[in-house]
């Protein structure tokens, strides 16, 4: 049981630290990459090379920086909140049947809507700034962490609801002794997902309009043909995803059940 | 078993399906028993026996008739006061413990929820832990005992605030023969060291003999007691019963009563 667990439950470091394998794997399809742009001949402006990415990370840096705390704090404010409105929804509609009739229908569709389709009627109404940002990022994350707990909640063993039932315990013992730690694996998997889905939407937000953020320096710096110091602007927006994935791992790893 | 303690009158459950039709679950169950007594439920599976205890725990409400523990009666409509649940332990078949919970934390969980937290209690806990030597275990998780191990937790669990009533549904029923055996003579052990009311639910006809000083026998479909057998043994009680005549008299009394229900349906 524990061992199927293994890799979800461990930590980041732990993933990393298992080896050379991965490693030996990234550098080998850098080196293909880079010696398939030589060998063809393919212009920077089409393709940049490894080499070129790396020299744009180390010299484009200091001109970024405003755009990746940007993206950074956009991304993480509207995560963090999609996670606490997940959440606090989700206890409500587990707990009341009624709230659950009325709101899940409406979640599930704020799920199944694309927010990229929607920003661009939003920054209409609210501007191009990153309020606009952070409430596309919780839309269209905050239902993933609130139907994954819903199911989790709901699905609550019955031989360990039974003892809280036989204990005359309250609402609230019931759900923080029982139901809770029954249900955190599904939260954790809501988790997840959200924050794929805050990563999208944050960087996509930042496509369609403004002109602040690592999306909106993509586009900027690919109508120059600057395709080396695009790529690094995708570096930047993929190691947030990696440290947004690592302490989510970090502090499910605290949970040994 | 002098006066009354507990009082079941004419109770009977009938469950709804979901497709709508019903079963009766129990018909007209009467048991009356004194405080300080040890009585058995023995019965083919699904006869209701654990539907029962749950009725006298006020989980499952019985569709008629009354429940009255030491005075106070409750029913379909009148719930069960939160005083009187406090008094009454109820100990699972499968231990049933909380894998985020220590050993400890698990044992001291009733005393949680009933907001009981002083010194006191904590050293209830420790003395329950001791006596079935599972004091080394306490900051252990259940993932890291064996299951005997856990099942002495669900046990001790139940007593932890000091219940009057035990109710115990086949809590050894998973285990292997000798960790039953050592089970129950701790389990008479601390009958006799607590004074409290035990219902012992269980399939196991020896076990029920062994350990009662009175033993229902039901029949199913619907769920209805049909012997009330009174075990004359001295006490305490020993393993030693085993090899007595009058035991085997008992179990074959008992096993002939619940095997004549069966040898009818087979046909």
């Amino acid at each position: 049981m524990e061992k199927n667990y293994a890799l979800k439950n461990a930590p980041l470091v732990k993933i990393l630290g298992s080896g050379i394998p991965p490693i030996v794997l990234i550098v080998a399809l850098l080196a293909f990459w880079q010696i398939s742009c030589v060998v063809r001949d393919i212009p920077t402006w089409m393709l940049a090379r490894p080499t070129a990415v790396g020299g744009a990370l180390a010299s484009g840096f200091g001109a970024l920086l405003p755009d990746i705390l940007s993206t950074y704090a956009n991304i993480i404010i509207g995560f963090a909140l999609a996670v606490a409105i997940g959440l606090a929804v989700a206890i409500l509609i587990s707990s009341f049947s009624l709230l659950s009739s009325a709101l899940t229908p409406l979640i599930i569709a704020l799920c199944c809507i694309p927010m990229v389709t929607l920003v661009p009627m939003m920054m209409l109404v609210l501007g191009t700034g990153p309020n606009v940002k952070i409430i596309a990022i919780i839309i269209q994350a905050f239902p993933l962490v609130n139907l994954n707990s819903v199911v989790a909640f709901l699905n609550v063993s019955p031989e360990r609801l039974e003892l809280m039932q036989s204990l005359k315990a309250n609402r609230v013992q019931s759900f923080l002794y029982c139901v809770f730690p029954d249900g955190i694996h599904g939260v954790f998997t809501g988790i997840r997902l959200a924050s794929i889905m805050a990563m999208v939407t944050g960087v996509s937000s930042e496509i369609i309009g403004g002109n602040a953020g690592l999306g909106s320096r993509i586009i900027y710096f690919i109508n120059f043909s600057k395709t080396a110091d695009a790529f690094s602007c995708i570096i930047y927006i993929a190691v947030l995803g990696i440290i947004i994935y690592g302490v989510i791992s970090i502090i499910e790893s605290r949970v040994k059940w | 078993m002098e006066k009354p303690f507990v009082t079941i009158e004419n109770v009977s459950k009938i469950f709804q399906t979901r497709n709508r039709s019903s079963i009766a679950a129990l018909k007209d169950i009467n048991m009356q028993f004194g405080k300080g007594g040890f009585v058995s439920i023995v019965g083919p599976s699904g006869c209701g026996k654990s539907t029962i205890i749950r009725m006298i725990d006020d989980i499952i409400k019985p569709t008629a008739g009354a429940i009255t523990v030491d005075g106070f009666t409750y029913d379909n409509n009148v719930p069960i006061s939160k005083e009187r649940v406090q008094k009454m332990g109820f100990i699972f078949q499968a231990p049933n413990l909380y894998p985020w919970f220590t050993v400890k934390q698990n044992v001291m969980l009733p005393l949680k929820i009933y907001g009981k937290h002083s010194q006191e209690y904590d050293e209830v806990a420790d003395r329950l832990l001791d006596s079935v030597n599972m004091l080394g275990y306490a900051d252990a998780y259940p993932a890291e005992i064996s299951g005997g191990m856990s099942q002495r937790i669900g046990v001790i669990r139940g007593m932890v605030h000091e219940p009057e009533i035990l109710m115990m549904d086949e809590p050894y029923g998973a285990l292997d023969e000798s960790t039953r055996e050592q089970l129950n003579m701790e389990l008479l052990k601390i009958w006799k060291d607590t004074g409290m009311t035990i219902i012992f639910i269980t399939h196991n006809v020896e076990e029920a003999v062994l350990l009662s000083e009175r033993v229902y026998v039901m029949e199913s479909h619907p769920g209805r007691i049909v012997a009330e057998i009174n075990i004359e043994f001295d006490q305490p009680r020993t393993l030693g019963l085993l090899t007595e005549e009058k035991f085997g008299r008992y179990c074959m009394e008992i096993e002939n009563l619940i095997g004549k229900i069966d040898l009818s349906k087979v046909k």
